[in-house]
């Protein structure tokens, strides 16, 4: 994998890199400048061990995340760009018949087309070979050990043209000649030679247009694109190859002097031509547009395949990245905590600190140096771990993938490795130094008396004056940040991308170099700039000695700026002409620092808050229509006013209350209503519906998979505040019914309050807890959904058996075919066919230019009959399910579409390159279809190898429920009699059975008697049942594997649950003392802790679970969710309960070892302790 | 001389912190009557606290005995001691030691939960006592929310709320005001006299002393005189 987003991985790299310098640098700098406050960390850091240990779990949990993504997405792309060299081979590019939409094709490539295009390569000195190929789908069989491929590849070649290509290789890698090939002799690829278990020398039968052929085999070649499974599509059933002379397999299919394929051989070997082959490409292209042969295309390069293969690698990493965001946000939150609450532990020598002369930039630098040794060796171990989990994953995905014939190999970029290293520095970086700069903005006297601070959110002054000043002090912090962060993110894009082009970064770097210098002389007044002046100088070092010719330049801004030569006036305005408007800002934010931080506070905050919330709903909402910034916008709104009325003097209990009943309404909505009353679907967003009653509704906001963690983050906020704030009555509550509890009375009591009385702490550890939970149940029950939508009932359409025909040996009749064969007891009870063909379609209203690929089916009379496909949507006329395919079987004309071409703005995920086929869309609302009137719609069917065209009507859309298995039923459903006389009968068959006996194992029995009945004309049946069943069980383990990453978030929470418990215990050990003298026996001790653990882990969970189930109902019962379709709402107990204990009992695990060592604390000298 | 509650017979504290040895007591024998007021004073680190909690059964001397109303407290195991201390004992500190997150009354009540009576009872019980100190009005408020006084008479209310046999006071008025100290030191005084109940009070201030019945003074691990005063 080389890109992440688009932007190569590279670039990740040097951004992390430099981001980890600088944070390295800042630690330097303190080191440099206070070596004993960085001693002063590093010891606090070894002072207890199983806290520290807890600490760094947690901080390594991001590290592990981000740098298990790249591993995994890394392993999944580098195996599929393996697959694919290994199945091209020698092939660079492969030519098949254009399938252009207007055009008739007719069947196969004419040999003078292949000649045209060896005369026109001929003289192209990057192409080394071109070779026509005819492949077929036959059955092979070892009649001696009465073994079959029903579906093997068989590929005619033309042996002087094969030579070129040098892809017959044995399994050992030795060339095979095509030379060798005779019209008795054949070649047989690794995965048949395995699975008929045929050797050299041996005989094998195939079977085409229903007689049987036998050869012996001449050679084991390995597997690829010519000698099995096919380059040009067919990847769902990969199967092992034959390998003959044109003639043999003309012979054999008899039909024609025909190729399937051409294959262009570039010069140089497996691995090495990917430079070359867009240059053949173009010309080849231009050539068969212009003077070539225009019924053929460029299907595709090897160059594509394998930058496709990278893309799935990316789509990886990000899919895990995603998903990982849940508990890289936890686990954020838990590094907040820890420093927050080691803040707390040392608030008195802090505050005596502060008292005899350290600056509150000190106590900042000593955290930071703190976290830093945290978070150097947390970070490492997280990025190993994280290929550790990778590796597991991929073990995992390794025997997912196995039935598909992919082979996963685990590897890793160390590219990626340095990126989840340095984002995890970068990250536990900004974390920490954030919580340092709030822990030390203390009060002396409280600090050192351990007096409560008074209620943060109050203000003093209250009147509006006052508050805009706070204002202006809040928003002040906020453009200097911006600021700070311009020039950074100057300095970086000046690094990464002033190697390559000067011309850019000049001003970027002159820019930075001159604003960090011009800090830095800030310097003298503000200590807050000095780990700037320390970035600037590494920056700068750093862009000097890479950058020389800027030197010069640097060496002159620091001449005008610094030396004194130049008085300082002139070198200032002349900074200011140069770059004034930065200038202007910065001076303007120096001069103005202590005002603004005199008055800064929360209601200035508040403020902020809301105008930022306000702005970013009405741009969300009414301009770019983004659910991300519309929702989130309205969330930081009302909160902002939450945080207003208190600082008015509105108590802070109603305030948050009513503050985060209002975000649950908002964010849960059409919940409460759509449970009550039926009308209360139409609810979902009260903001418009306000806007709409003065007319300024705006259009439906749009959200994509982000909106999965934002709607995370926002729910368990609003349901943290809401339980902290009330929690207390719970306690009241208890007390009621403290009998329940008898002996234990007191410690329920105690387990409460200290959490209770803790809030920022207890709130914090419940919105992780709550997060992971949430993020779990609504995977979980929307896997579960989806699994009994697609994989229900309704995916069996009404059979038992799947029986797929060979398209070289045709089986008109079923029955009949069965009876021939001396089958005629099978407990069949009835057979539907499908007589099916690629086609191009179109709607009747539309031009030739809209036309696209897709299957047709032909139904016979008995498959209406039997199948039971319930219809999402049906035309006027049409009262039911059963009227409609009652008309199917009067007029032949009359169609069904599978609703999944019911896409709006549906396009290839792979961006296509203009000669991908594009498949056939009907540009309708699904919701709409379903809930209104309308007419049938005329549309055109058009058999690509005859140009024949038929008039259809379609009725009804299939429902997706049944397709999710039977990929076949994905189809144009017309009456057989339409294919029969108009399309040449199809080209393939399919017959769908209903079984006397419908167990799965009769459903089997009949799959293997029809399979072996009609084994030489190759045709394969299965049990639908099984199908079904096998579909769900991978479906679950992909889940189960996609839960199981989710679930590492799990690990942040109970690393915090641990932090907390083990703090407490230290912080608490006068009070245990204390309660061990008053009667508290060693048991009751321990009770009480883990009762406090435990009230925290239980809320939390179940916090998640109701959050995440309300969530997840609310989505599967929205007509917008789930594409239209409806679904029987269901919760899936047994993986929820799975999830909970294994939650609730690690927790519980991790919080015995305090609540032991709480009860083992020594009564006397816990009361002589002083912390 | 009333019959005696406490008993102490060559009872010797070592502290051995691995790389010395501090012997905290060397020996002291003291006997206290059932309802006398015993002030225990001396200099800072003469082993007045150990005594106390080694005789209060919260440490484990490292040799000698401790009779506490007949019974030998070594021969009690853990369990048997703390339920003996949550219904025969009482503790008043000097630095209060209530739980910041509960209230005057349930810090009162926490003793009785603990010896297993009903909510509804120690609640009422826990209200007596806090009337008795004279804080009916302040018993929902949190220690915080208290005076450094009001904070000692909750700790003595909690103290008594199970009527001990004995209550263990350190340093009980060290950390008040001398008019407070006076306060505490009177309800103390009312309280042994009414309920019988013997306290053993470690002090430095030769004010509170004087108004015990005796005081014990200590000095380098041991008993170095007596002085009775009523």
């Amino acid at each position: 994998m080389t890109e992440l987003f688009g932007i190569p991985l590279l670039n990740f790299m040097i951004g992390g890199l430099v981001l980890m310098g600088i944070a390295f640098a800042v630690l330097g700098w303190i080191a440099w400048k206070n070596p004993l406050l960085v001693r002063m960390g590093l010891r606090n850091a070894v002072r207890r061990k199983a806290q520290t240990t807890l600490i760094v779990i947690g901080l390594m949990l991001s590290t592990l995340i981000i740098s298990a993504a790249f591993a995994t997405g890394d392993t999944v792309g580098y195996s599929i760009t393996n697959a694919v060299y290994s199945e091209f081979a020698q092939a660079d590019l492969v030519i098949a018949r254009n399938v252009d939409r207007t055009q008739v094709t007719g069947e196969g490539i004419s040999s003078a087309d292949l000649a045209a295009l060896k005369t026109f390569l001929a003289s192209d000195q990057d192409v080394d070979g071109i070779a026509g190929i005819v492949q077929e789908r036959i059955p092979a069989l070892n009649a001696e050990r009465r073994l079959s491929e029903p579906r093997a590849v068989l590929a005619g070649v033309d042996p002087p043209d094969m030579a070129g290509l040098k892809s017959l290789l044995t399994p050992a890698g030795a060339q095979v000649s095509p030379a060798s090939l005779t019209k008795d002799g054949v070649f047989i690829s690794q995965r048949l030679s395995e699975d008929i278990g045929l050797g050299k020398g041996q005989q094998l039968t195939v079977f085409a247009n229903n007689q049987p052929a036998t050869f012996t085999v001449l050679e084991i070649v390995q597997d690829n694109a010519l000698t099995a499974s096919s380059v040009s599509g067919d990847r769902q059933q990969p199967a092992g190859g034959i390998v003959a002379t044109r003639e043999v397999v003309n012979t054999l299919t008899g039909k024609g002097d025909r190729y399937s394929l051409i294959v262009v051989s570039v010069t140089g070997g497996f691995r090495d031509t990917l430079d070359v082959v867009p240059g053949v490409e173009t010309r080849l292209k231009e050539w068969l547009k212009t003077d070539g042969a225009p019924a053929l295309r460029v299907v595709s390069t090897k160059e594509q395949a394998v930058s496709i293969a990278e893309l799935v690698g990316s789509i990886f990493v990000t899919f895990f990245l995603l998903f990982g965001l849940f508990s890289i946000a936890a686990g954020i939150m838990l590094i907040f905590l820890t420093f927050v609450m080691l803040a707390a532990e040392r608030r008195s020598e802090m505050g005596m600190a502060r008292a005899v002369g350290m600056k509150r930039s000190h106590l900042t630098q000593s955290f930071i140096a703190e976290g830093m040794a945290y978070n150097v060796g947390s970070a490492l171990i997280g990025a190993i771990l994280g290929l550790v989990v990778a590796y597991i994953l991929i073990t995992i995905l390794g025997n997912l993938f196995g039935d598909f014939g992919l082979n996963i190999a685990f590897h890793f970029n160390p590219q990626g490795f340095v990126i989840a290293y340095a984002l995890g520095v970068v990250i536990t970086f900004a974390t920490v130094a954030f919580s340092s700069w709030r822990a030390a903005n203390l009060n002396i006297v409280r600090a050192i008396r351990d007096l409560p601070e008074p209620q943060p959110l109050r203000g003093h002054d209250r009147t509006i004056s006052g508050l805009l000043r706070a204002t202006i002090g809040a928003a002040w912090y906020i453009v200097w940040l911006l600021l700070v962060g311009l020039g950074a993110a100057l300095g970086v894009q000046a690094f990464i991308f002033g190697l390559g082009y000067f011309a850019l970064p000049f001003l970027a770097y002159l820019g930075v170099v001159a604003f960090f210098i011009y800090g830095a002389r800030g310097a003298a007044h503000t200590r807050l700039w000095l780990p700037a002046r320390g970035a600037a100088r590494i920056v700068g070092a750093a862009l000097s000695i890479l950058t020389l010719p800027l030197r010069i330049l640097e060496g002159a801004a620091r001449a005008l700026m610094s030396d004194g030569r130049i008085p300082g006036r002139i070198a200032r305005a002349a900074w200011w002409v140069t770059f004034s408007p930065v200038a202007l800002i910065t001076w303007g934010l120096l001069r103005t620092r202590g005002w603004a931080n005199r008055h800064r506070n929360p209601g200035g905050w508040a403020v902020v808050m809301l105008i930022t919330g306000m702005a970013l709903t009405v741009w969300g909402g009414w301009s770019i229509h983004q659910a991300f910034a519309y929702t989130g916008g309205a969330t930081l709104a009302i909160l902002a006013v939450a945080m207003l009325a208190v600082y008015f003097g509105a108590a802070s209990r109603p305030a948050f209350t009513i503050a985060s009943m209002a975000l649950l309404w908002y964010w849960l909505l059409p919940l409460p209503f759509s449970l009550l009353f039926e009308a209360g679907k139409g609810w979902g967003d009260p903001l418009n519906g306000l806007a709409g009653l003065v007319g300024m509704e705006h259009e439906p906001v749009k959200g994509n998979i982000e909106m999965f963690f934002v709607s995370g983050l926002c729910i368990t906020a609003s349901a943290t505040l809401f339980v902290i704030f009330n929690a207390d009555l719970i306690l009241a509550l208890l007390g009621r019914s403290s009998g329940v509890f008898r002996g234990i009375t007191p410690a329920v009591r105690t387990a409460i309050a200290y959490p209770l009385a803790a809030k920022f702490r207890t709130g914090m550890t419940l919105a992780m807890f709550g997060l992971v939970m949430f993020s779990l149940v609504v995977m979980a029950t929307l896997n579960h959904n989806f699994s009994q939508l697609f994989l229900g009932d309704d995916a069996s359409g009404g059979f038992q058996v799947a029986v797929a025909g060979n398209p070289t040996n045709r089986i008109p009749d079923l029955r009949n075919a069965l009876k021939e064969a001396g089958q005629s007891d099978t407990g069949i009870t009835g057979v539907g066919t499908l007589v099916q063909m690629p086609a191009r379609v179109r709607l009747a209203e539309q031009d030739l230019t809209k036309t696209g690929t897709y299957r047709i089916a032909g139904a016979d009379a008995e498959f209406l009959r039997v199948a039971r496909f319930p219809l999402s949507a049906r035309a006027d006329g049409y009262a039911t399910d059963a009227d409609v395919f009652a008309a199917m079987e009067k007029d032949p004309t009359l169609a069904l579409v599978d609703e999944s071409r019911l896409a709006i703005n549906q396009q290839n995920p792979f961006g296509g390159n203009g000669d991908t086929p594009q498949q056939f869309i009907i540009e309708r609302d699904p919701i709409a279809l379903k809930e209104q009137p309308w007419q049938p719609i005329p549309a055109v069917i058009r058999d690509p190898r005859t140009g024949a065209e038929a008039n259809v009507k379609i009725v009804g859309f299939v429902d997706q429920a049944v397709t999710g298995v039977i990929q076949d039923w994905a189809s144009v459903f017309v009456g057989r009699q339409l294919l029969d006389q108009q399309f040449k009968s199809g080209t393939t068959d399919l017959f769908f059975l209903t079984t006397s006996d419908t167990s799965v194992a009769g459903e089997k029995r009949v799959a293997d008697a029809v399979e072996s009945a009609l084994l030489e004309k190759g045709v394969q049946a299965s049990s639908i049942r099984e199908r079904i069943e096998d579909s769900a069980a991978q479906a679950q383990a992909f889940q189960t594997l996609f839960q199981g990453f989710m679930g590492l978030g799990m690990i942040v929470g109970i690393a915090a649950l641990g932090v907390i418990a083990f703090r407490t215990v230290a912080e608490r050990r006068q009070q245990i003392g204390m309660l061990r003298a008053i009667g508290y026996s060693r048991r009751l001790v321990a009770i009480t802790f883990f009762l406090e653990s435990s009230f925290i882990a239980i809320t939390g969970i179940g916090m998640g679970l109701l959050l995440g189930s309300a969530l997840s109902y609310n989505l599967m019962t929205s007509p917008d969710f789930t594409n239209g379709s409806t679904i029987d709402y269901g919760v899936p107990w047994g993986r929820l309960i799975f999830i909970v204990s294994i939650a609730y009992g690690a927790s519980a695990l991790m919080t015995l070892i305090p609540a032991r060592s709480a009860s083992r604390v020594p009564v006397a000298e816990a009361l002589r302790y002083n912390g | 001389m009333d019959e005696p509650i406490i008993q102490v017979t060559d009872l010797v504290k070592t502290y051995d912190t691995g790389a010395v040895c501090v012997q905290a007591l060397r020996g002291v024998s003291l006997t206290v009557a059932k309802g006398e007021m015993v002030a225990i004073m001396g200099p800072s680190g003469c082993g007045k606290t150990t005594l106390l909690n080694c005789v209060s059964g919260i440490d484990e001397p490292t040799s000698g005995s401790v009779k506490i109303e007949g019974t030998e407290l070594a021969s009690m195991d853990d369990d048997r001691k703390t339920s003996y201390r949550a219904r025969r004992m009482g503790f008043i500190f000097q630095f209060y030691n209530l739980l910041p997150v509960l209230s005057a009354v349930e810090n009162v009540e926490l003793p009785l939960l603990v010896s297993g009576t009903k909510t509804s009872e120690a609640r009422a019980r826990a209200s007596a006592v806090l009337d008795h100190v004279k804080l009916t009005e302040w018993q929902h408020h949190k220690p915080a929310e208290l005076s450094g006084g009001q904070r000692q008479r909750v700790t003595i209310a909690r103290a008594l709320v199970n009527h001990p046999a004995i209550v263990w006071a350190d340093e009980p008025t060290g950390d008040l005001d001398s008019v407070t100290a006076d306060e505490i030191m009177t309800l103390m005084q009312d309280l042994n006299e009414q309920e019988r109940q013997t306290f053993v009070i470690v002090t430095h201030d030769p004010g509170i002393a004087a108004r015990c019945h005796r005081t014990v003074y200590m000095r380098d691990g041991h008993i170095e005189r007596e002085e009775r005063h009523r």
